[in-house]
C-alpha cells in the first residue's frame, strides 16, 4: 500500500528543508518517490537522494497557468505501477491551491494508495503579509491542510509568533500545528503530526482515559525507591484501545519504564528529576462513569519552571480553578529548552524534556473554570 | 476628453522593494515640484510609507487597493478627481498580470515610465515557478531592478532571464550596502545582422522573430534566410502566405502561431503547414494585414524542409 503525502507551501517557506529532514531521519526504511512540481530553491540534490534509494519525478509545469491534473495523474499511475513505492511525497507548485492538488490526487483513482497528509509550510515571519497580499491560493494552503509547519520561528518575537499564530487559525482550527523550531524536533516527532497522530485532541483523550482509569482503580501500586521517593506509575492496565499515544522525554537516559500494551504503549522518562513525590491517592475517587471536564491549550509562550511550578501549586485552589484531577504540559522555556510537567494534586512534576511540536496545556477535573485556568497559565 | 494623467509604475514581486524605491523617488525635489499625487497602492508589504520624509507631503495623497474589483475606470476617476490629482505614482501588485491594468485604468491615464523592483534573493526562483507574471513584467519595464544584490550573485543569471524577454530594458543591481551597479554584458545576436544574407538558424527563430517585431528598420532592404512553416488564408491576396512559427515564451498555454507576411510567386505550390526555407528581402510597409507598418517578406528563393528538431520555438 503506498500512502502519498503531500507538502505545500508558498515558495521559500522551507518545503524542501522540511522534506530533506524527514527523508534524512523519519522516513528512512520506506522506498520513496518524490514528485515534484516546483523548482526549489535548494535544488534537492540527486545524489544525496538516491543514497537515500529516492526517485525523483520532477513535473515541468511549474508554472500557475498551466493545468496540472492531466499531468499529475499520469505521474502518480507511472510511478505507482514502476516502483511500488512504500509513500510518495508530492511537493506542488509553492503558488498553487493546495484543495486542487488534492483532488487531483483523488482523481487520479490510483487503486493501491492511500492519501497521507496534507501539509503546509508557512514562513512564520510571514503570514500576516502573504495573508493579506495573496490571498486565495495562500489561504487555500491553510485552510486544507492537516497539519501546518511553521518555519522560521527561532528567534521570532514571542508577539509576532502568537499573532502569527492566530491567524493562522483564524483559517484553519482543526490542523495539528508545529511551531517549534525544527532542529528541536526529530523527523519521527514531525511525522507522528503529520500522521495526526499527535494532536491536542487526542492528548486530552489520552489523558482523560488515564484519569478515568486512576480514578476507577482502587488499588494503586507504589514503588518506593530510594527511600522516601516515589515515582507515578502506571502498572495497571489500560484498556482504551482507540488512541494511541507516545510520550518521549528526554533522551531516555534515566530510568525509563516501559508498558508493554499492545495498543497503548506509554513511556515516562525522567530525567533531570528535581523533586519526587508521594503519589497516593488520598483524594476524592470518582467514578469511571462520572464526566470530567477537560481543558486544553496550544500555546506558543514561553514559561519559566517557577511560573509553572507556582501555577501547579495553585491549581490546589479548588474554590477558584475547580477539582483538578491531572494536568500535563509540555512548553516552551523562556530559555528555548523545554519543561514538561505532570500533575495530580499535591504532588507537581516538573522537568526538562526534548521539544514540543508546540506547547501544549491540559487540564482535567470536575467542574472545572476554564477562564479561570487559561489566566493561570496566561494563555487565554 | 479629460486631460491626460501620467502614471509612473512600479511593478514586482512583494519584498521586491517597491516602497522603499517610491519612498526615495518621492523624497526627491526634483520629482516633486507641486504636482499633486496620487499614490496608489495595491499591496502592504512590510515597508510602510513614511510621508513626513517626502518632499513635498501635502501633495501626496495616499490610496490603498485592498482588492483587484477596486481596479476599475470609475474608481480611479475618482480617486483622481476627489484628490485633484495631476499624476498617479502606483505600486501595483505583483499577483496581478498588467494587462488588468491596461483593461482597467481610465483612458486619459498614460503610463509614462515602467520600473520593476525585484529582490535578487527571490527572484530566480520566483522566475521559475512563477514565469509568467515575471515575463509580463519584464516584457514593459523600462529597468529593472535587482535590489539586496550580494556580491556573489549570478548576473548571467539574471541577464539571460531579462534578456530572454527583453532586449531594451536597463538592469540594474543595488548592493546591501547601497551601492548600484548596472548591467554591462553586451549580447550581440546570434546572427549577423550585417551578412549579405542574415541566415537564422532553428533555434534563433524566436529572439530573431523578436527583434525584427522590435526594430524592424533595422531590416529594411536586407535578405535573411529561415525556416518556417507556411500558413494559407483564405483572405490573403493570391500569392501571399504567412510564414512563421510557433513560439512559446513562457509555458505551453502561452503557444502562439508568429508570422511574417511573405510574398511568393502566385503558381507556387505550398500547402498549408508546409515547411519551408525561405530566402527573402524584407521590406517595411504599411499593409493591411499588419493593420499598419510591417515587415513584409518577397521571397527570393524558397524551398519544401524538414521540420527543426524541436518543432515549437522558444527563447532557450
Amino acid at each position: 500500500m503506498t500512502t502519498i503525502d503531500i507538502f505545500s507551501g508558498f515558495l521559500g517557506a522551507g518545503k524542501t528543508t522540511l522534506i530533506k529532514k524527514l527523508i534524512a531521519d523519519g522516513y528512512q526504511g520506506q522506498q520513496l518517490v518524490l514528485i515534484e512540481n516546483e523548482f526549489g530553491e535548494i535544488g534537492i540534490d540527486g545524489g544525496f537522494l538516491q543514497d537515500a534509494g529516492i526517485r525523483i519525478n520532477e513535473m515541468n509545469s511549474g508554472c500557475i497557468c498551466c493545468s496540472l491534473v492531466g499531468d499529475f495523474a499520469k505521474a502518480l499511475h507511472q510511478v505507482i505501477e514502476a516502483y511500488h513505492p512504500d509513500r510518495i511525497l508530492i511537493e506542488p507548485s509553492g503558488v498553487g491551491k493546495l484543495s486542487d492538488v488534492i483532488r487531483a490526487v483523488q482523481s487520479a483513482d490510483t487503486a493501491g494508495a492511500v492519501l497521507g497528509g496534507f501539509t503546509t509550510v508557512a514562513d512564520a515571519t510571514k503570514v500576516k503579509m502573504y495573508m493579506k497580499n495573496f490571498g486565495e491560493f495562500y489561504l487555500n494552503q491553510i485552510e486544507h491542510a492537516s497539519t501546518i509547519i511553521l518555519s522560521r520561528t527561532q528567534g521570532m518575537d514571542e508577539k509576532k509568533l502568537q499573532a502569527a499564530v492566530q491567524l493562522i487559525r483564524q483559517h484553519n482550527d482543526k490542523a495539528t500545528l508545529i511551531t517549534t523550531p525544527w532542529d528541536q524536533l526529530s523527523g519521527a516527532q514531525i511525522l507522528e503530526a503529520i500522521a495526526q497522530k499527535s494532536t491536542l485532541e487526542a492528548e486530552l483523550a489520552a489523558l482523560a482515559a488515564e484519569t478515568a482509569a486512576e480514578e476507577a482503580q482502587e488499588h494503586h501500586h507504589h514503588h518506593h525507591e530510594d527511600g522516601a521517593c516515589c515515582c507515578h506509575e502506571h502498572e495497571h492496565e489500560h484498556d482504551h484501545d482507540e488512541h494511541e499515544h507516545h510520550h518521549e522525554h528526554g533522551e531516555h537516559d534515566g530510568h525509563e519504564h516501559h508498558h508493554d500494551h499492545d495498543e497503548h504503549e506509554h513511556h515516562h522518562d525522567h530525567d533531570g528529576h528535581e523533586h519526587c513525590c508521594c503519589h497516593d491517592h488520598d483524594h476524592h475517587h470518582h467514578h469511571a462513569d462520572e464526566v470530567f471536564t477537560s481543558f486544553g491549550r496550544e500555546t506558543t509562550r514561553k514559561f519559566t519552571r517557577e511560573s509553572i511550578a507556582s501555577a501547579l501549586s495553585a491549581l490546589q485552589d479548588e474554590a477558584r480553578y475547580g477539582q483538578i484531577l491531572r494536568a500535563k504540559g509540555i512548553v516552551q522555556a523562556e530559555d528555548g529548552s523545554w519543561i514538561h510537567f505532570d500533575y495530580v494534586p499535591g504532588c507537581p512534576d516538573i522537568r526538562s524534556g526534548s521539544a514540543g511540536l508546540t506547547g501544549r496545556l491540559c487540564v482535567i477535573g470536575a467542574k472545572i473554570d476554564e477562564a479561570a485556568i487559561a489566566a493561570l497559565f496566561g494563555v487565554e | 476628453m479629460p486631460k491626460e494623467i501620467p502614471v509612473y509604475l512600479f511593478t514586482g514581486f512583494l519584498e521586491g522593494g517597491k516602497t522603499k524605491f517610491i519612498q526615495e523617488t518621492l523624497e526627491d525635489p526634483r520629482f516633486n515640484e507641486g504636482d499633486r499625487t496620487l499614490l496608489l497602492v495595491c499591496e502592504e508589504g512590510e515597508e510602510e510609507f513614511d510621508p513626513s520624509r517626502f518632499a513635498d507631503p501635502q501633495n501626496v495623497f495616499m490610496e490603498l487597493l485592498e482588492d483587484i474589483s477596486q481596479l476599475n475606470e470609475v474608481y480611479l476617476t475618482s480617486l483622481v478627481k476627489k484628490h485633484k490629482a495631476d499624476r498617479v505614482v502606483l505600486e501595483y501588485n505583483g499577483m496581478w498580470m498588467l494587462q488588468q491594468l491596461y483593461n482597467r485604468m481610465p483612458d486619459n491615464w498614460i503610463i509614462y515610465q515602467e520600473f520593476m523592483l525585484c529582490d535578487a534573493n527571490t527572484f530566480l526562483s520566483y522566475n521559475q515557478n512563477m514565469r509568467q507574471l515575471v515575463v509580463d513584467k519584464l516584457n514593459s519595464c523600462e529597468i529593472v531592478v535587482f535590489n539586496r544584490a550580494g556580491a556573489g550573485i549570478d548576473k548571467d543569471a539574471f541577464h539571460r532571464v531579462v534578456r530572454g524577454v527583453s532586449r531594451r530594458c536597463d538592469i540594474a543591481y543595488e548592493h546591501p550596502d547601497g551601492s548600484v551597479e548596472y548591467d554591462d554584458i553586451e549580447d550581440p545576436l546570434p546572427f549577423d545582422i550585417d551578412a549579405p544574407v542574415i541566415t537564422i538558424e532553428d533555434r534563433d527563430f524566436a529572439l530573431w522573430y523578436r527583434d525584427i517585431s522590435e526594430e524592424p528598420k533595422k531590416y529594411d532592404g536586407k535578405t535573411v534566410k529561415f525556416k518556417g512553416m507556411a500558413a494559407l488564408d483564405k483572405r490573403f491576396p493570391k500569392g501571399m502566405i504567412a510564414v512563421g512559427r510557433f513560439v512559446m515564451t513562457c509555458c505551453e498555454a502561452d503557444i502562439q502561431y508568429m508570422s511574417l507576411l511573405c510574398q511568393v510567386p502566385k503558381d507556387n505550390r505550398i500547402k498549408h503547414k508546409d515547411w519551408l526555407t525561405v530566402t527573402a528581402r524584407v521590406t517595411v510597409k504599411n499593409h493591411p494585414l499588419y493593420q499598419g507598418v510591417g515587415p513584409v517578406l518577397t521571397a527570393l528563393e524558397y524551398a519544401p524542409a524538414a521540420a527543426p528538431e524541436q518543432e515549437v520555438a522558444t527563447f532557450y
